[in-house]
């Protein structure tokens, strides 16, 4: 008998490097240890400066490349078992940064559909599953453009489309929000929020942007191929120390919390929300509610 | 001499069944030495109207004049020494077997001694502030953030007089973004260039640029001193634009705190005023 997994992500010490192969691999490991586990349905945003493993570690996600220590295990299948990289790929998809490289069709929907060609669906079930990940993408009154007509935006929500027609359980994007502007940014976000909210997809949101992070149910902070920081985003956020070490910035606000705190100002730990950082700033800001006393 | 673009209308294949409307009636004056944003949404023009600066495009209607040379008419080749134009994503245009190489690139086109090229593309690394030792390494063993500094430092080593960067610091991380904008800043106040800094992200432009152009569908939304166009975030909000969080929360804040300062647009200016506020109210430090 089975028994449901919880978990879509495990992992266990994992570690890679580049050339493991080669005796001048020089011991630099691009991941150094991660264990983690990532619960089915969590929405969890991955950070860290540049050459800090983010992509590394997606990449181990769909087993594009295998640890070359420890384990990862998606749905509970290991990734180097490589009779089960077919079930693994269609659990995980992935999109990447650029909109421009990895849309290969010359219509909207012949690219949504070359995932599903090559699972070697029945031509009624491609169309199905076509129409419905463009529907929930958005993108439905675009199936006949050519892609090279769409905005960088809009290329993004066909790559997220053509990840749809896969029905996998989680999706990583791997800095897919970067080029593109703040509005098509957000259109992106709540779609990919949405698909968690409604339809239980575990998401792996990796990025720079602090003020997205913020907003993710969890935060793991990467430097140098290890785990600095794993928790709620108010949690990581209040740690300013850790995060500036890490080469990261706090987000905006977050920052003020922490500067006037330093400065004496009565004020507890920042949340995402503008409201409540309104409200708090306002109390501390009236020194009649204030317990400071003038002392002179 | 400085910038002077008049009337400026650009539409894409004119005539056809996909003509499109790209800019539409632009008329901006850009002083020498100035460091200027243009910002906008996707789509908005931004790109096409930084290609008319040194003649990759040409206007449909419309005149510009690029230190009194014309764009049009005017000699291209003389135009695209003064204006230097560093593209979104530079560093896919990378191609050289060293950095040396591939910044040097502009520069064996001119014609210049070896040692001249030498003594330029250092200076041109310094500027970036890369090192030496990266002379002789291949550009693609750089860090995404190194990387873009080469492509840049491509453009400074043919010394233009007027820089257009296209998104410098889109797709960084936090430290490669601030290590770009600190140089741009020092390099503008250094060497008195005229800079236009092109971006969808009003925090870069607060940081460097002293007016801002904030383009709509092809035409000008808004212009202005940087704080003044911040200041007006409905205005902003209908251009499509996100204002920065910090912006937000000032502007929510003055409305029940008066005595705060209009448009407050860093973090540090955000503490300084609250400080300043809470000093004037209760005569001590909030430390007290």
């Amino acid at each position: 008998m089975t028994v449901a997994l919880t978990n879509m992500i495990e992992t266990v010490a994992v570690e890679f490097s580049h050339n493991a192969n080669q005796h001048m691999s020089g011991g630099l490991k691009a991941l150094d240890g991660i264990s983690v586990t990532v619960a089915k349905g969590e929405f969890v945003a991955v950070l860290g400066r540049n050459g800090s493993g983010k992509t590394t570690f997606a990449r181990m996600l769909n087993a594009l490349l295998l640890p070359t220590g420890g384990s990862v295990r998606i749905d509970g299948i290991d990734t180097v078992d490589e009779s089960r990289i077919w079930d693994i790929r269609s659990t995980v998809g992935m999109i990447f940064q650029d909109p421009d490289s990895q849309i290969i069709g010359t219509t909207v929907e012949e690219d949504v559909a070359f995932g599903p060609e090559n699972l070697g669906l029945a031509p009624e079930e491609i169309l199905s599953r076509v129409q419905k990940a463009l529907q929930s993408a958005g993108m439905l009154q675009h199936s006949r453009t050519p892609p090279h007509l769409l905005s960088g935006g809009e290329k993004q929500k066909v790559s997220l489309a053509g990840i749809l027609a896969m029905q996998p359980e989680c999706i990583i994007l791997d800095e897919a929000t970067a080029l593109l502007d703040p509005a098509a940014r957000k259109e992106v976000m709540n779609l990919v929020r949405g698909l968690n909210r409604d339809k239980g997809i575990t998401v792996l949101h990796i990025t720079h942007d602090m003020e997205e992070a913020w907003l993710a149910d969890r935060v793991i902070l990467l430097d140098a191929g290890k785990i600095v920081q794993d928790g709620k985003p108010a949690e990581v956020f209040s740690n300013s120390v850790v995060i500036k070490e890490a080469g990261l910035e706090l987000p905006q606000i977050a920052e003020l919390f922490e500067l006037l705190k330093q400065d004496g100002f009565n004020l507890l730990t920042c949340t995402p929300n503008m409201d409540e950082a309104q409200a708090a700033l306002i109390n501390c800001m009236n020194p009649v509610r204030d317990q400071h006393v003038h002392q002179h | 001499m400085s910038i002077s673009i008049e009337e400026l209308s650009h539409i894409y294949q004119p005539g056809t069944p996909s003509e499109k409307i790209a800019l539409r009636n632009i008329t901006l004056e850009i002083k020498t030495g100035a460091c200027i944003g243009i910002a906008g949404q996707t789509g908005s023009g931004k790109s096409t109207l930084v290609q008319h600066l040194n003649g990759l495009l040409k206007p449909t209607s419309g005149r510009i004049l690029v230190n009194g040379i014309n764009v049009t008419t005017g000699n291209l080749s003389v135009l695209r020494k003064q204006v230097g134009i560093v593209f979104q994503c530079p560093e896919q245009q990378l191609f050289g077997e060293t950095v040396c190489k591939d910044i040097a690139f502009g520069l064996s086109n001119l014609g210049l001694s070896g040692s001249e090229i030498e003594i330029r593309v250092r200076e041109a690394l310094r500027v970036v502030g890369l090192e030496d030792d990266l002379l002789h390494k291949s550009p693609f063993r750089l860090s995404g953030g190194q990387k873009r500094r080469v492509a840049i430092a491509g453009i400074l080593v043919m010394r233009p007089q007027i820089l257009v960067l296209d998104e410098p610091a889109a797709g960084l991380d936090p430290q490669g973004r601030r290590d770009i904008l600190d140089f741009i800043g020092k390099l503008h106040k250094q060497s008195g260039m005229t800079i236009l800094l092109v971006s969808h992200s009003l925090d870069d432009i607060v940081r460097l640029a002293e007016r801002v152009v904030i383009l709509k569908q092809g035409a000008v939304a808004m212009e202005g001193k940087t704080r003044d166009v911040l200041n007006d975030l409905e205005a902003l909000e209908n251009a499509g634009m996100s204002v920065p969080p910090i912006t937000i929360l000032m502007n929510r804040l003055k409305k029940e705190i008066p005595e705060l300062n209009d448009c407050l647009l860093t973090v540090e200016e955000a503490r300084n005023e609250l400080k300043r506020v809470w000093k004037m109210k209760t005569g001590v430090n909030p430390s007290c």
